[in-house]
C-alpha cells in the first residue's frame, strides 16, 4: 500500500534558479493493482518515484510505503519495495549470481532463506544458462531479467518500476511486462511509469497522468479514453499537446 | 585548405571548452613549473648557505689551533667525551660529523698530525659538511705547513702535513643500508596513492554513470555504509599497491643477482620497531589518499571530471614526494614544519624508520597529520554521499 500527500519537489539550481518537478502529487496504490504513472519525459516520473522510494526529499508533503514513513523510515521503506527502471544497471565485472548475492546481503538476506529465494528467481527468470557469465557479457535482455530478479529477491510488497521496458526488444518487453502482471497477480502493490499507451493499457487498473509535475488526470484507463478515441488520444489532450508544436 | 580550417576552428574550440585541456595544458604546468622553481631555489639557497652543521667533537685533546679549525668550519660545536659517544650521535643523525683531533696538533703539522672524522655515507649534509670541513683544514694549516716544509727543505706540494683519516660509519644493518634507502619511500609513497588513482573514479563516479548507484542507494544500505565501504576498499587497493613497492625491492634483494648485489650490502631485514612505525605511518598515510580520491571521486559528476580533478590533486602528493628526496640537502629534515607537511612527513620518516632511526614524537605528529586530514575528507565524502546531488542528475 502507498498513500502519498500533497508531494512536492523543488530543485534548486546552481544560479538560485528553481525547478518544480513534482507538484503537490496525491494519490494512493493498493494492494493487488497496478498503478500507472503517464508522463511525457521531463514530466516528473522518475523523480516521484526517486521521493517514494526515498533516493530524494520531498520539499513537501507526506508519503508512507508498505505504511513506512519516507522522511521518518526511509531504511524500512528501501527494505519494502523493489525498484526497476531503464537506468538502473548491473555491475560488469561481477557474475550475475555473485550480483544477486549482493544485493541479497545488502537487503539483509543470509544463509539458506537466501539460498532458497536465490533458487525461485533463478528458475522464475530462467537466468541459469548465464548465472555465471560477467554482467558486462550480457545482452540487453538478459541484463533486465537479472535486473528484475535483482529488484524482487527480497520478496518485496511493493514495487516501483520507472520505464522498465526502456530500450528492449519487444520479447524482453514481454518478459517484463509477463513479470508485472505476476507480481500484481501475487498482491504486490505495483507503481508503474511509462510513456508507451499500449502497456498502460495492458496493465494499469488505474492511471494518473502527470505533466509539468503534477497529475493532472486520474481513474482506470477506460475512464480516461471514454472522450476520446484512444488513450493516447485523452493523454495528448490532457498535456495541451497542440498538433505542430512540440511542448517539453 | 578551406575544409581543414574549418575542422581545425571546430576541434580547437570544443579542445578548448574541455575542462581537462585547460587544467593539464595550461594550469597543471603553470602549478608544476611555479612548484619547481620555488623547491629548487630553497635547496640551492641551503646547499650555498647551510645552516651550521652540528658536529660532535672529543674535546678532551683540543687545543687553540684545532679550536679555530672548528670556527673556521663554521660547525656548530658539540663536545662529547668518547669517540665512541661522537659516532653513537652520528648514527642516530643528531650530529652531522665525528670528529678528533690528534694532541697537540698545531705542533705536530707536518709530523704526523692527524684528524679522524666519521661521517655518514647515507646522509647528504654529513658528507657535505666533511667536504667544508676538510676545506677549513686545509686552508688553516696551509700557510704553517708550507712554511714548515720549506724549513725542512721538503717541496709542499709532495708532502702531506696533517692526514685526515675520514671514515665513514657502519651501514646500519638490513634495508636501511641500502644505498637505495632515499628512493624507496618515494616510491612507497608515490604509489599508495597511484594504486588508488586508477581505480577511484571508476568506483565512484563510473557508478553515477553506468546507473549502479542508483541501484545501489534504492537497496536499504545506508549511504554512509556504501562511503565506507567504498573507504575500505580504497585503502586496500593503496596499501596493496604500496607495500607491492616493498616486495618488489625486497625480492631484488633477496634473488641475490650480481647486477643488484651492491644495492643490498647490510641485507634486507627490518627490525621490528621499525617494521611497526612503517606499518602506523603507512595505514594512516593510505588512509589520507582513500580519503582524497574518495571526496574528489564522490563530488564529481562525470568520469572525466573526476579524472580531471584527480590529475591537478595528484600534484600535491607528487611535490612533497620528490622534494623528500631532497629534504636531506636541505638540512631541515628534523624541523618542526616537515613533521607537519602532509606526505612529506610520512616520506621522511619511512626514511628514518629504515635507518632505524625512530624518534617517536615524530611519528606521532605525523601519523595524527594524516589521520586528522582522512577524517576531515572522509566526513566530506560521507556528506556528498548523503546529499541529493550524489546521483548528479538533478
Amino acid at each position: 500500500m502507498i498513500v502519498a500527500k500533497g508531494l512536492s519537489k523543488r530543485f534548486v539550481g546552481p544560479k538560485g534558479s528553481t525547478i518544480d518537478a513534482v507538484v503537490d502529487v496525491s494519490f494512493e496504490a493498493r494492494p493487488g493493482k497496478v498503478l500507472g504513472i503517464l508522463g511525457a519525459n521531463g514530466a516528473g516520473k522518475t523523480t516521484l518515484l526517486r521521493v517514494l522510494s526515498t533516493v530524494i526529499r520531498p520539499t513537501s508533503g507526506a508519503a508512507t510505503v508498505a505504511g513506512h514513513d519516507i522522511a521518518t523510515e526511509p531504511a524500512k521503506v528501501r527494505s519494502s519495495i523493489g525498484f526497476l527502471s531503464g537506468s538502473t544497471s548491473l555491475y560488469g565485472r561481477l557474475t550475475s549470481r555473485e550480483c544477486l548475492a549482493y544485493f541479497g546481503r545488502l537487503n539483509g538476506m543470509s544463509g539458506q532463506a537466501m539460498a532458497q529465494r536465490m533458487d525461485f528467481v533463478i528458475e522464475r527468470l530462467s537466468l541459469a544458462p548465464f548465472l555465471d557469465q560477467l554482467c558486462d557479457r550480457l545482452s540487453t535482455g538478459q541484463k533486465q531479467r537479472v535486473n528484475i530478479a535483482r529488484a524482487i529477491l527480497h520478496d518485496p510488497p511493493v514495487l516501483f518500476l520507472d520505464e522498465p521496458t526502456a530500450g528492449l526488444d519487444v520479447l524482453s518487453s514481454q518478459a517484463v511486462m509477463e513479470f508485472i502482471e505476476e507480481s500484481r497477480d501475487q498482491g504486490k502493490t505495483v507503481v508503474f511509469s511509462t510513456h508507451i499507451m499500449t502497456e498502460a493499457e495492458r496493465l494499469c487498473d488505474e492511471v494518473g497522468v502527470i505533466h509539468q509535475g503534477a497529475i493532472v488526470a486520474r481513474g482506470t484507463v477506460s475512464e480516461l479514453r471514454s472522450t476520446s478515441p484512444s488513450l493516447e488520444h485523452a493523454f495528448l489532450g490532457l498535456v495541451g499537446y497542440v498538433r505542430g508544436a512540440v511542448q517539453s | 585548405m578551406n575544409r581543414v580550417w574549418v575542422v581545425f576552428r571546430k576541434e580547437a574550440s570544443e579542445l578548448f571548452r574541455d575542462r581537462r585541456v585547460t587544467t593539464g595544458a595550461f594550469i597543471g604546468p603553470v602549478f608544476m613549473v611555479l612548484m619547481f622553481v620555488f623547491l629548487f631555489g630553497m635547496i640551492q639557497r641551503q646547499v650555498d648557505k647551510p645552516p651550521p652543521p652540528p658536529v660532535a667533537v672529543v674535546a678532551t685533546q683540543l687545543d687553540k689551533f684545532s679550536e679555530d679549525i672548528l670556527n673556521k668550519s663554521n660547525s656548530k660545536r658539540i663536545d662529547v667525551v668518547t669517540m665512541d659517544s661522537a659516532k653513537a650521535r652520528l648514527a642516530k643523525g643528531e650530529v652531522r660529523l665525528a670528529v678528533e683531533f690528534g694532541p697537540a696538533l698545531e705542533a705536530s703539522i707536518g709530523r704526523g698530525a692527524k684528524i679522524t672524522v666519521f661521517y655518514d655515507q647515507t646522509e647528504p649534509m654529513s658528507q657535505i659538511a666533511l667536504a667544508r670541513f676538510r676545506e677549513a683544514v686545509l686552508a688553516a694549516i696551509k700557510p704553517i705547513a708550507e712554511r714548515q716544509l720549506k724549513a725542512m727543505g721538503i717541496d709542499p706540494e709532495t708532502a702531506q702535513p696533517v692526514q685526515i683519516d675520514a671514515q665513514a660509519i657502519p651501514r646500519p644493518p638490513g634495508l636501511g643500508g641500502s644505498p637505495l634507502i632515499g628512493l624507496l619511500p618515494y616510491l612507497v609513497v608515490l604509489w599508495a596513492f597511484y594504486g588508488g588513482f586508477g581505480i577511484a573514479s571508476d568506483l565512484v563516479t563510473g557508478e553515477k554513470d553506468k546507473g549502479t548507484l542508483e541501484t545501489l542507494l534504492v537497496s536499504p544500505v545506508e549511504r554512509r555504509e556504501v562511503a565506507l565501504g567504498k573507504f575500505l576498499a580504497l585503502c586496500l587497493v593503496c596499501l596493496f599497491s604500496s607495500l607491492a613497492t616493498f616486495v618488489a625491492i625486497t625480492a631484488c634483494g633477496a634473488l641475490r643477482l650480481q647486477a643488484v648485489a651492491d644495492l643490498f650490502p647490510t641485507g634486507l631485514q627490518v627490525t621490528p620497531s621499525s617494521a611497526l612505525v612503517v606499518a602506523m605511518v603507512l595505514l594512516s598515510l593510505v588512509a589520507l589518499f582513500a580519503a582524497v580520491l574518495l571526496a574528489v571521486s564522490a563530488r564529481a559528476k562525470t568520469v572525466r571530471e573526476s579524472q580531471t580533478t584527480l590529475t591537478m590533486v595528484s600534484f600535491l602528493v607528487l611535490l612533497p614526494a620528490v622534494f623528500s628526496q631532497f629534504l636531506g640537502f636541505s638540512g631541515q629534515e628534523r624541523e618542526v614544519w616537515v613533521k607537519l607537511t602532509p606526505v612529506l612527513n610520512s616520506a621522511q620518516v619511512l626514511r628514518e624508520a629504515l635507518l632505524s632511526r625512530i624518534d617517536w614524537p615524530g611519528v606521532g605528529l605525523t601519523v595524527s597529520t594524516s589521520l586528522i586530514l582522512a577524517l576531515a575528507l572522509l566526513g566530506l565524502a560521507v556528506r556528498t554521499f548523503e546529499s541529493e546531488k550524489m546521483l548528479g542528475k538533478e
